[in-house]
């Protein structure tokens, strides 16, 4: 008989931890573990176990817990200290790395590393407020400046973003990256279109709204 | 922006804003506000899909790549932006605190003190005005609560007086009685006299109403008696 799936679907692939440390011996201290939630980054992401504290089964019912002191590799970064992780193991998301792509994942590793996001400290002031500064600056007889709106930066264990304040402060909607290019490589050509009076072939609408034709 | 958050935390445009919206459920007067998935008007949800859902698979969104990513900038971008104007508003708003704080502070410390040196004295004058009344108050009260302890006393001697008149007069009564109460010299008088002087309280009533004492008295006898003599006449009609 065939199984009915029901719900949606998870980004879950594997089995609890404890599945498949438990029948390693030593608890498979010293062996690679990957997640399959994280095989969606193009970096290496895997846990080499250090320790292992075997936890009660309880309640019976739910999937067995484990403490787990490993070595973190994310997206490629080695983290310097050890992670502990005990409520997680519970998914069933862990898979076991075997002993002959190791080496193969630790080579990636060198190879395939995130960078850091380097971002501005920086950003221009909306035309409405900067005006409204300068007349105020003008009302107060003080000197004007070019107003900016400093950028906070938030920190945290995982964000590896740091601010170049060499970088200029940009405006408005800011330049699309180069996977998104394609969204506004027809737009010129519209407007030039639009303004001529005629219309361009993919967008079939008049000025009023109405297709043309 | 020191003059856009003047005019919008100034009270008259606050009250003319506040006017038009409903007092109690505005935005404007509600501390604030939760929204919670839990209460609403629908099955319980530990009932779970219903029948004619239980089989279905929601589809995930199948977003392009190049979309995904773009959308993503340009939400991250405003949010930046967003919070990074927050921030610059607070920062004029505590420039404009400032100086509203600054602008109170009018007065050097020596005027201060002056001010307060002259306060002391209007209120020591003033202390001085209220004690002289409280002590004229007090001592009115004083007099009034003495006269009523005087009519009180008057009244209560009075009271006494009466009742040592009632009782004196009660005891002479009862000392003019003791002159008849039998006592063991004149008993065997009184038993003799009691012996001596029968009493019949026996009587009968005709129809006319005569009253004939003693038990067995009859009607011819001169011991009948009618009632009218010595009473109301019986007020009932013979038979005929």
């Amino acid at each position: 008989m065939p199984y009915i799936y029901i719900g949606r679907k998870t980004t879950h692939v594997g089995k609890t931890l404890w599945q498949l440390l438990g029948n390693l011996k030593d608890y498979g201290v010293g062996r690679l573990i990957i997640r399959g939630s994280q095989q969606r980054y193009e970096e290496p992401c895997f846990l080499r176990i250090a320790r292992v504290f075997p936890q009660f089964h309880e309640p019976e019912d739910e999937p067995r817990k484990v403490a787990v002191w490993a070595e973190n590799v994310f997206r490629g970064n080695r983290y310097p200290d050890l992670v502990q992780i005990m409520r997680v193991t519970r998914k069933h998301d862990f898979q076991l790395v075997p002993k002959e792509d190791e080496d193969r994942l630790y080579e990636l590793a060198k190879v395939k590393r995130k960078k850091p996001n380097v971002v501005p400290n920086k950003r221009c002031v909306p035309p409405l407020l900067k005006e409204l500064l300068f007349r105020e600056a003008v009302a107060e007889s003080k000197k004007i400046e070019e107003p900016e709106l400093k950028l906070n930066l938030r920190k945290s264990k995982n964000n590896d973003a740091r601010e170049d304040p060499t970088l200029p402060a940009t405006e408005g909607l800011g330049t699309p990256p180069v996977e998104a290019a394609c969204l506004y490589s027809n737009i010129d050509t519209y407007f030039q279109a639009r303004q001529a009076g005629t219309t361009h072939p993919k967008f079939p609408y008049n000025r009023s709204g109405k297709l043309n034709g | 922006m020191a003059s856009l958050l003047r005019t919008s935390l100034n009270p008259r445009n606050v009250l003319r804003l506040g006017s038009n919206i409903e007092p109690q459920f505005s935005p404007a007067t509600t501390p604030w506000t939760q929204t919670v998935r839990w209460r609403r008007d629908r099955k319980p949800m530990w009932l779970g899909p219903s029948k004619s859902k239980r089989y279905w698979v929601p589809p995930r969104p199948n977003q392009p790549l190049e979309e995904k990513v773009e959308l993503r900038r340009l939400f991250t971008r405003y949010k930046t932006e967003v919070s990074a104007l927050h921030d610059l508003i607070k920062e004029n708003m505590k420039e404009v605190q400032e100086k509203q704080k600054q602008a109170l502070q009018f007065q050097s410390k020596e005027e201060e003190e002056a001010e307060w040196v002259e306060c002391m004295a209007i209120n020591d004058d003033w202390n001085a005005e209220s004690a002289a009344l409280r002590e004229q108050r007090i001592a009115r009260e004083l007099e009034a609560v003495e006269e009523r302890a005087l009519q009180l006393k008057l009244a209560r001697d009075e009271e006494k007086r009466k009742l040592a008149a009632e009782l004196n007069a009660k005891v002479r009564a009862e000392k003019e009685r003791s002159k008849t109460y039998i006592t063991p010299e004149n008993i065997d008088e009184a038993i003799e006299q009691a012996l001596n002087t029968v009493v019949d309280f026996n009587y009968s009533i005709d129809l006319r109403g005569n009253k004939y004492i003693g038990k067995r008295t009859k009607p011819e006898s001169q011991n009948a008696k009618r009632i009218s003599d010595s009473h109301e006449p019986i007020k009932r009609e013979i038979a005929a």
